[in-house]
């Protein structure tokens, strides 16, 4: 590569930082937890829309880190467990924001328009796909796999935070959904009946 | 989605491997560990043995002479990945093994060497790299009948990863009924590289728990642990066995002066914890302990 295509790239990667800078607000430098306040963001989608978390009071929220470059989310979409839980949960007017923390110089990282033609493919059925390329919201949540999800009830405290399901190795007939559970407990005003579980998954590609 | 082409590759036994049942062997076994690599779409297609993350999965038969047959699963890996423990950590998945074996025949438990402590910025993981050897004891039927293959397979379910991850499955398998002299040679060498590196009972003179409790406060609940003992001092770290109903935090492990600090999350209010497993870690050795903790 010659230098001045190296300085391109780097002038476009520097770019690309700079359109798709999350806005984090109010990351505390200690993690979510459970019962708590959930730390705010202000992310762009893949559409290039500004989604900011806090502007989904009232409603339950689910949250999903993600990576199509990890083969246990692409098990997720490609097995459909993941489109089918997203158009569950969506269907029950619950919003549900996937996020991508890949640090943009990860051999992981996909553009937003890469982006949005993966999840297409897989069917993904996310209300919307934010980008988090400095992994602000990311260590604001303590996200640290692919997947891990995190669900927040109407008042935006965190009540759920870990694994999808119960089967790490995919290889369960019967599987135990976390999320599901928790979300169809917050609808009908029940307590959850687990709210912390391990995640599993590769780690969250944040920049060293 | 291109997938490796299979490359097995398999030794058939010789008879004169009886006459030498009692030594230890290495018995041949390589793999598919092309089927191994279910490549994905976006996952990295390996069109070579030598670009795959895991590069060999052999059998070895440390003794065929007894009524219970230790086995090692060797397992080779690419320069730069890891495979990860029975507790990978933060992240990662643990290697999973299904094995086929003559009727009658049962498999015990895994046993895996002192892994490396991985750390990534906050995301602690525990795992091997280079080669590490999986031991199991295959225990025999009382009476085996002769005519039984006696023929074991082993398919490692695996997550490797470098900079990125990768899954798969790779096979190995090992004819007990042929086992070759030859090997002996070489079974002994890789056993050799290991033999120190699998984690050790502590003696009670050297180390043990003189109070072992759950600490909740302000929403925060820690397992605080006080050794004692002469090689109390020198405990550097822990590496805890995954708990049921607990998730573990990892980064927040502190160790001083033998006092062993754990923060824990509970999977709900009333989940109860009766006793952390582990390795408690001495100058790079494991110490495996089973320590039961008080509310």
């Amino acid at each position: 590569m010659t230098f001045n295509g190296l300085k391109g790239n780097l002038l476009l990667s520097a770019l690309c930082v700079l359109i798709l800078l999350p806005a984090v607000l109010g990351a505390q430098e200690q993690t979510a937890a459970v019962g708590s306040p959930a730390p705010d963001f202000e992310l762009l989608s893949i559409d290039g829309k500004t989604h900011k978390l806090s502007d989904f009071r009232g409603k339950i929220v689910v949250l999903e880190w993600t990576n199509p470059g990890c083969p246990v989310v692409q098990r997720h979409y490609r097995n459909g467990l993941m489109p089918a839980l997203q158009t569950d949960c969506t269907g029950k007017g619950v919003v549900w924001l996937t996020i991508n923390s890949t640090n943009p110089s990860h051999p992981n990282y996909k553009t937003p328009d890469a982006l949005k033609t993966i999840y297409s493919d897989w069917k993904a059925a996310f209300t919307a796909l934010l980008m988090d390329a400095d992994g602000k919201a990311g260590k604001a949540f303590g996200a640290k796999t692919t997947p891990h999800m995190f669900v927040l009830d109407k008042d935006g405290k965190l009540a759920y935070n870990g694994a999808v399901d119960d089967d790490p190795q995919g290889s369960k007939e019967t599987r135990v959904n976390y999320v599901k559970l928790a979300v169809d407990s917050l609808i009908k005003g029940e307590p959850i009946g687990t709210s912390t579980t391990k995640p599993y998954g590769c780690s969250v590609k944040y920049a060293e | 989605m291109s997938i490796m082409k299979k490359r097995v590759s398999s030794r058939t036994a010789s008879p004169a491997g009886l006459a030498l049942a009692s030594l230890a062997f290495f018995a041949s076994i390589r793999l598919s560990q092309g089927e191994a690599l279910r490549a994905l779409g976006g996952q990295p297609a390996f069109q070579t043995e030598e670009e795959s993350p895991v590069r060999r999965v052999e059998l070895l038969v440390l003794d065929n002479g007894s009524p219970t047959i230790p086995i090692g699963l060797h397992v080779e890996l690419g320069p730069g990945w890891y495979l990860y423990w029975l507790n990978p950590g933060d992240a990662g998945l643990a290697p999973e093994v299904r094995w086929t074996l003559p009727p009658g025949y049962v498999a015990g438990k895994l046993r895996f060497p002192t892994p490396e402590k991985l750390v990534h910025g906050d995301i602690v993981t525990y795992g091997f790299t280079g080669e590490v050897l999986i031991l199991c004891d295959i225990q025999r039927p009382a009476s085996p009948k002769a005519a039984d293959k006696a023929m074991i397979t082993a398919a490692l379910g695996w997550m490797a990863c470098q900079e990125s991850c990768v899954t798969g499955e790779s096979t190995a398998q090992v004819n007990l009924s042929g086992l070759l002299p030859s090997d002996l040679q070489k079974a002994t060498s890789v056993l050799s590289r290991f033999s120190k590196r699998y984690p050790q009972k502590p003696a009670t003179t050297e180390l043990k728990v003189r109070d072992a409790r759950l600490v909740k406060s302000s929403g925060r609940w820690t397992v605080e642990i006080l050794l004692a003992g002469r090689k109390a001092e020198l405990v550097s770290d822990f590496f805890p066995y995954p708990l049921d109903d607990f998730v573990i935090d990892l980064h927040g492990i502190a160790i001083s002066g033998g006092k062993l600090i754990i923060p824990v999350e509970p999977a709900n209010s009333s989940a109860a914890l009766s006793s952390v497993g582990g390795l408690l870690i001495i100058e790079g050795h494991g110490y495996e302990v089973s320590i039961p903790i008080r509310e």
